[in-house]
This record gives C-alpha cells, sequence and structure tokens, in this order.
C-alpha cells in the first residue's frame, strides 16, 4: 500500500470547491469580526469631526470681507477707496485663509473642508482684480454686492458644513 | 441678458441633487434650496446691472465666476451632509446590531 504524504493530501483537499468556499467562508467572518472590532473602538467616522478653530477663524473673516467691502462701497470714488489704498487687507486676508488652510489640513478626512477654503481664496483674488478694475472708482456698489453676496454664500456653505459635523454633542 | 427664471432653476437645481442624494435629500433640502435661489438672484442682478451699464461685460465675467465658485462651495457642503447622514446611518444601524452581534459571540465585542 502506498503512503502518502500529509503535505500532498493537504494540498489536494485545499483544491476541492467545498475547501475554497470554507477558506471564503472564514476570510469574510474574519473580516467581519475585525470591522466589528475596529467600530466598536469609536463610531464610524466618514468625515472629520467639528473643529472650533475654524469655526471661529471663518465667522471672523467673513465679518472682516463683509466690513471691508461696506466700507470701499462708501468710499468708492475718493482716495481712500482705490485698491491702491487698500492692498494691505487683501495680503492680510490671504495670510488668514493660509492659516485657515494649514488649521484645516491638520485634521483628516477633512478634504471637502478643504476645497471650500480654496474656494474662498479664489472669490477674493477676483474680488482683488475687480477692485484692481475699478481704477480710480474703487469698489462701486454695482460691483461690490454680487460679490459680497457669493462669498457669503462660501461662508455659509463653510460654516453650515463645519456646525453639522458637531453631530448633536 | 434673457431672462431667468429663479423659481424654475431652483427647482430644477434641486431636482437634480434630490436625483443623486435620494434618502438623504431631506437633510440638506432647505440648505440646497435656500443657497440656490440666492446664487439664482444675484445671477439676475449682474444680468441687470449689465443692462444700465452699471457694470462692464468683463466685470460681470468676474461676477459670474464667483457665483460659479459660490455654487461649488454649496454642492461640497450639499456633499458633506450627504456623507454626515451616510455616517450616522451607518452608526445607528450598529447601534440597533450591537445586542445582537455580542450574544452571538458571546462576548461585548461591540
Amino acid at each position: 500500500m502506498k503512503i502518502r504524504s500529509p503535505m500532498r493530501a493537504q494540498s489536494r483537499w485545499f483544491r476541492t470547491g467545498v475547501a475554497t468556499r470554507e477558506a471564503y467562508r472564514c476570510a469574510w467572518m474574519l473580516g467581519l469580526l475585525v470591522l466589528l472590532a475596529s467600530a466598536s473602538a469609536c463610531k464610524v467616522k466618514l468625515i472629520s469631526d467639528y473643529d472650533e478653530v475654524i469655526d471661529h477663524s471663518a465667522t471672523e473673516l467673513q465679518k472682516r470681507v463683509e466690513g471691508f467691502v461696506h466700507n470701499m462701497e462708501g468710499a468708492a470714488g475718493t482716495p481712500n477707496g482705490t485698491y491702491n489704498a487698500n492692498k494691505a487687507f487683501y495680503d492680510d486676508v490671504r495670510t488668514d485663509i493660509s492659516a485657515l488652510r494649514v488649521r484645516a489640513m491638520a485634521v483628516s478626512n477633512n478634504s471637502l473642508t478643504l476645497q471650500e477654503i480654496d474656494g474662498i481664496e479664489k472669490n477674493i483674488e477676483k474680488l482683488r482684480q475687480l477692485h484692481d478694475m475699478g481704477g480710480a472708482n474703487g469698489l462701486r456698489p454695482a460691483v461690490a454686492e454680487p460679490a459680497l453676496s457669493a462669498l457669503n454664500v462660501q461662508f455659509v456653505a463653510l460654516l453650515k458644513l463645519e456646525l453639522a459635523k458637531k453631530r448633536g454633542e | 441678458m434673457p431672462s431667468l427664471d429663479v423659481e424654475q432653476l431652483v427647482s430644477e437645481m434641486a431636482g437634480a441633487a434630490r436625483g443623486v442624494l435620494k434618502s438623504k435629500w431631506p437633510a440638506v433640502q432647505s440648505f440646497a434650496e435656500s443657497e440656490f435661489r440666492k446664487l439664482g438672484e444675484t445671477v439676475l442682478l449682474i444680468g441687470r446691472e449689465v443692462e444700465k451699464d452699471e457694470i462692464s461685460e468683463v466685470e460681470a465675467e468676474s461676477l459670474l465666476d464667483m457665483q460659479k465658485n459660490a455654487m461649488r462651495s454649496v454642492l461640497l457642503t450639499i456633499e458633506g451632509l450627504g456623507i454626515l447622514a451616510a455616517e450616522q446611518a451607518i452608526n445607528a444601524a450598529l447601534e440597533v446590531g450591537k445586542p445582537i452581534i455580542n450574544a452571538a459571540v458571546g462576548f461585548a465585542l461591540l
């Protein structure tokens, strides 16, 4: 009688369909257990947590931008309202946005917030260009109002998402 | 500039978003509709200012770009609110399944 080695017998057993199904089932159960065990450590989070700093910084930035645009509307047509007289504001705001972005980048699962910050930066740049284009007239109300409206929609969008991340806590 | 029906615009944009978000739509509906309306009204205002020669076409183009960027921000927030709703659903399902799973494995896994 021929004696088969245990290794050969085992490899034959693994080739059968039953064994394959068994292996899949075990792998699936193991995966489920790992998933459940990790879920037990904390709740599932698909998006970053609420960040008080982002909330407050964005609120402050919105106030600054709105206050500036209203001042510029009042100063339109005067030397104080020209782009050259107000370049410093745009530099400051760029710095604020950069700080906001760095903060948002430090948090994982925060890509939507980062994209929203990028969108605000793009519109601040558009506002700067419009102000510059205005020459001696500066930022006229006819230009300033729709520009501010777009920026406010963006600030609301950013804050709405940030506040929703509180998840009822 | 051709006339723009803001309500029709809001309704069509909301319809498109609702189609994609399906069950998550109620969580974002009021925010989405209100922001779509604001953007539609601003586009209308830009058109009127161009007609009155209050703003140039170059300025109008930049202002419309700004509205497009704002629209992107609204859509990003809608996406985020949808993800949060999905997250809530997963956690609610895990919570409900907790006693059943714990009983099945014989220890407090969840």
